[in-house]
């Protein structure tokens, strides 16, 4: 997968995002999750709750939880993100990330390539175009 | 201009100022006599949070909402993955915010495309039946549809129109709401039961045992 993520993004940039969003993300519900708009979840089937966010070189892991507190945490993980803006209008509540070179959940991971991005999940493989999509959204 | 133009042309303006209008939904045949409808100005309608139920074309969930009080205990249906299928946190998806007011009926696949539930949400292998509370508070409304990309269909293959024949209910927080004393109460896990897929209202036969050879007995010497 190749990387086309403005090599500017320093670990700075990301330490910057990762403090804008504990002051405004943390704790807050949420039950849609999205790479560049594909679903990696039943929207608001469950809701989850994001509990710590720790900038790590060019990476950013956020850790999430279920809002019932059962089970295991989570991580998604963001190389290179840059942007924190409100979910797209009509999705729903909640953050958008509107760049990255790479996105990891779980077996789900999705990766730029130019104008597209390539989605692996254990279902396959694809490539989707980006049309102005987030790189990331957490909503409700 | 005489009376019957001005009847025609008053006639005209009310066709053209309300067509397009959509239609305010109405509770539907299920739940008649069993729920109230509440207005936005109800105290209780924020507890339905119907804007995180209602989603765009192709964004799944329901395409229009209304937020109802049961009047009476009804019987809610949720089809899950069952006890072995955990997701990598360890949970299992018995308890979820959508739900069903029609008793489960149809094929597995049926299901699938009546209530648009993509293949990585939900196996649909294993009913619950629970009992939703007199008082309840819910959003509900017919399903919309999910495109391949909310599906989590790299192929793009998957993807479910709008269904308004068949509505869901959504249960916002219900993993809070549930409980003998409780909004939404639910059996013991062990009263679900696991589907025939064929048809869901039904268990899955039970696998037969395999025969045990028969011993021929030792001939004589």
């Amino acid at each position: 997968m190749s990387d086309h993520a403005d090599p500017t993004a320093t670990s700075s940039s990301v330490l910057a995002l990762a403090e804008e969003l504990r002051t405004s993300f943390l704790h807050k519900p949420f039950g849609i999750i999205k790479f560049w708009g594909f679903g990696l979840v039943r929207p608001n089937d469950q809701s989850f709750e994001l509990v710590s966010i720790h900038a790590d070189g060019d990476r950013l892991d956020l850790t999430f939880v279920h809002e019932s507190r059962t089970g295991l945490a989570g991580v998604i993980s963001l190389w290179k993100p840059e942007g924190l803006e409100p979910a797209p209008e009509g999705i729903g509540q909640g953050l958008a990330i509107r760049s990255a070179a790479r996105l990891k959940m779980d077996e789900n991971e999705a990766a730029l390539e130019g104008d597209q991005f390539r989605i692996k999940t254990s279902r396959g493989e694809g490539v989707w175009p980006i049309q102005d999509r987030p790189a990331l959204v957490l909503a409700q | 201009m005489r009376l019957k133009d001005c009847v025609l042309a008053g006639l005209w303006l009310f066709l053209a100022s309300t067509a397009g209008a959509a239609e305010p939904l109405q509770l539907p045949h299920r739940l008649e006599g069993k729920a109230e409808v509440l207005a936005s100005t109800d105290p209780d309608y924020a507890r339905a949070d119907l804007p995180s139920a209602v989603k765009p074309e192709g964004e799944g969930g329901i395409s229009q909402g209304i937020v109802a009080r049961l009047t009476q205990d009804i019987p809610v249906w949720r089809l899950w993955s069952g006890p072995e299928k955990k997701d990598s946190r360890g949970n299992t998806n018995r308890i979820g915010q959508w739900w069903g007011y029609d008793p489960a009926r149809g094929s597995q696949q049926e299901y699938r495309t009546r209530f648009e539930i993509c293949l990585p949400w939900n196996d649909l292998t294993w009913v619950a039946k629970c009992t939703l509370k007199k008082g309840t508070v819910v959003a509900i409304g017919p399903g919309n549809s999910v495109s391949a990309m909310v599906c989590g269909d790299p192929t793009g293959q998957e993807a479910y129109p709008a269904n308004p024949d068949d509505w869901q209910i959504w249960l916002s927080r219900a993993w809070t709401r549930t409980g003998a004393d409780k909004e939404l109460d639910c059996p013991a896990e062990t009263e679900d039961y696991e589907a025939n897929p064929a048809n869901i209202a039904m268990k899955k036969p039970a696998k037969k045992p395999a025969k045990k050879p028969v011993k021929k007995p030792a001939s004589a010497p």
